[in-house]
């Protein structure tokens, strides 16, 4: 695949891991995932998933182990420092927590001129008139431009995250978890100014997330990762109507729905996710698949088209969109 | 029970600071019934788990000023009571668990000891007895291979596994009111399920009165008979479950709800969330009048001037809240409550 249409393309990617008793951590195990321009990409999956991780190489801030990202039609692998430094100003990351990846000893507007400085965009008065304009656009006064991170509130700390990633004019932003540490009443906030923002830069957005809600709030496209493996792809609002994987179908039984009169009668998900040092033979969902058979546990699934642009990676994906055509 | 309400909260107030001049709780009466579970919702620093530590008896003497008309659970007098009946009563008559087992339970020492401790404080008998009773609890909390996990350190089970063993030390001595402090916070969602249907099936044996502190509308949803909303140190909103998420009477109860982002099979994605304008106020700088005015939206004049009374909606459920918030229940599009 060598498709120059997409802003991401990465390829086969794996990542592993080895720890000091010399076993392997199989943190991402051969994902391939592409992002069309002004696309937004969900990942979504619990933690140790791997979803950070395969983050970290798309920004190209850790090496696969195997496999390749192509950023703009170019493979991060064949670049040279200067070349990924220059690849940077096109991908940008929005962290999780604002407290944590903001400089406690830099003003808001420090922070944001940074990336300006870096990749010498404009003269030094044509940064300062732009650093401005860009508090302006993620909702921070003029008057909290002087302000230090620990002088902002929580929502107002990570619009400032928003307004450095945004600063070189990036094509791609990768934001991992970026309103898991806000409350409610912010969150809708901080949503909805990276959803008015990637619409108005015609921004591609690679969404890292474990919030079911909302994903299907902002993206176009949703990748479910299990134990370093999409298991299921496809357009957001198709797979979660009607998902092609037991993984999924247990997540989404599993989100509380702020809904008292629907209350879940079923018991949920059982176990934990095994450990990814000592990952089950076959399907590694297996060891908890109320759909388990025999082929799961001797042969591991591919992710196999399923139609209509969809993705699956179960043995028994057909007779899922069997049941599904029975529900409907 | 002599027909008085299992635990009874009139007009609590905690102070910090100086005289207890950073008032972090203010005025909060509620009732809750013997097994029934209370939900508190609100968002960092609204004061729920300030509340929850008055009602245990855990802020150190000194640092907090607590004042209440009442605080009775179970017949007792919570006020009266000095130290040592505190921590008598704590464990056996209430008990508590909170967001993080891992800072809960001490890297030191076995799950097992932590168990039998927990049983030894509060009840006479001897090791062999108390271990019994300890894989007893450990595989009602669904542990598999109870056995082996009795001598395991909380660093090697995972965070649910932590949790539940959070929980079965909780209800080893079987107490009759459980304060649970955002237990599934920390957890994925599936593990989450896991928690809150494990918490709900012991209830149900036991009877416990379960007090949950959470600011997850799906969560409250999930397990709640009656919902108390917090905001700024006060209760805003209380009622029943249903009342409360089907006709929300305060701005803030509704704003929250519209602004909760929702997956809902079937129905389109409603696009942009309903976002509540503006961040909480800082305690040393509350609004005069209703602390939630600066953005709520259905705001009027008078709301400026004083903090609301108490009005019933209808039957066990109230607001703080004077106008009449015509927003409707979740998931019927604004534009339609409204017009």
């Amino acid at each position: 695949m060598t498709d120059h249409s997409q802003i991401m393309v990465a390829e086969n990617l794996v990542r592993h891991f080895q720890t000091g008793k010399g076993q392997t951590v199989h943190a991402v195990n051969d994902v391939s995932l592409s992002i069309a321009p002004g696309e937004t990409l969900a990942l979504v999956g619990e933690s140790g998933c791997g979803k950070s991780t395969l983050g970290r190489m798309i920004m190209g801030l850790d090496r696969p182990s195997k496999g390749s990202v192509r950023l703009l039609g170019q493979d991060l692998a064949r670049m040279g420092q200067r070349e990924l430094h220059a690849a940077r100003r096109s991908v940008q990351m929005i962290f999780q927590d604002p407290s944590a990846s903001l400089d406690p000893r830099w003003t808001a507007e420090a922070i944001v001129r940074e990336p300006l400085d870096n990749f010498r965009i404009g003269t030094p008065a044509e940064r300062r008139e732009h650093v401005l304009q860009l508090l302006a656009k993620v909702g921070l006064r003029p008057d909290q431009a002087k302000r230090y991170p620990h002088e902002l509130s929580g929502g107002q700390r990570q619009r400032l995250g928003i307004g450095r990633a945004l600063a070189t004019r990036p094509r791609l932003v990768v934001a991992d978890e970026p309103v898991s540490a806000l409350d409610v009443s912010i969150r809708a906030q901080v949503i909805n100014l990276l959803c008015d923002l990637r619409d108005e830069m015609k921004l591609s957005l690679l969404f890292i997330s474990h919030d079911i809600g909302v994903v299907s709030h902002i993206s176009n496209r949703i990748a479910v990762m299990y134990l370093g493996r999409i298991v299921e792809a496809g357009e957001t609002a198709a797979v979660l109507n009607a998902p092609q994987h037991p993984y999924t179908v247990g997540l989404l039984e599993s989100v509380p729905r702020p809904r008292p009169s629907e209350r879940r009668q079923r018991a949920p998900l059982e176990g934990d996710p095994p450990s990814p040092i000592h990952l089950p033979s076959g399907c590694a969902f297996r060891t908890r698949c109320p759909m388990a058979v025999d082929v799961c546990a001797t042969t591991v699934p591919h992710l196999r088209a399923t139609g209509q642009g969809r993705f699956s990676a179960c043995h028994r994906a057909d007779e899922m969109k069997v049941q599904e055509a029975l529900h409907v | 029970m002599t027909g008085e309400t299992f635990l009874s909260v009139r007009n609590l107030s905690v102070g910090f600071g100086l005289h207890g001049a950073i008032r972090a709780v203010r005025d909060v009466s509620f009732d809750l019934e013997a097994g029934k579970t209370l939900c508190l919702v609100g968002e960092s620093g609204s004061g729920k788990s300030v509340t929850a530590a008055s009602i245990m008896g855990l802020h150190k003497p000194g640092s907090a000023k607590v004042e209440a008309a009442r605080l009775r659970l179970d017949g007792i007098d919570l006020l009266e009571c000095q130290e040592p009946e505190l921590a008598r009563l704590r464990g056996s008559l209430m008990a508590m668990i909170f967001q993080d087992p891992m800072s809960s339970l001490n890297p030191a020492l076995t799950i097992g000891f932590q168990l039998r401790e927990a049983l030894l404080l509060h009840e006479k008998m001897s090791t062999r007895a108390a271990n019994a009773r300890v894989m007893a609890v450990l595989q009602r909390v669904r542990i598999p291979d109870a056995e082996r996990r009795m001598r395991a350190y909380p660093h090697q089970l995972s965070g649910g596994m932590r949790q539940r063993i959070m929980i079965a030390m909780a209800l080893i001595c079987r107490p009759r009111l459980l304060i649970a402090d955002e237990p599934t916070t920390a957890l994925d969602v599936t593990v989450q399920a896991q928690i809150l249907w494990l918490l709900s099936e012991l209830q149900r044996e036991f009877g416990t009165a379960i007090i949950f502190i959470t600011h997850d509308l799906g969560v409250v949803a999930e397990i709640a008979d009656d919902v108390a909303v917090m905001y700024a140190g006060s209760l805003v909103e209380r009622g029943s479950v249903h009342a409360v998420f089907e006709n929300p009477s305060h701005g803030y109860t509704a704003g929250l709800l519209r602004a909760t982002a929702e997956f809902v099979p079937g129905e389109p994605s409603r696009g942009r969330l309903e976002a509540i304008p503006g961040n909480v106020p800082n305690f040393s700088m509350l609004p005069r009048g209703c602390s939630f005015v600066e953005r709520c939206r259905f705001a009027a004049a008078g709301c400026h001037q004083r903090m609301p009374d108490w009005r019933d909606v209808a039957h066990g459920h109230a607001t703080r809240c004077d106008q009449s918030v015509v927003y409707g229940a979740a998931g019927i599009p604004i534009e339609k409550a409204l017009g």
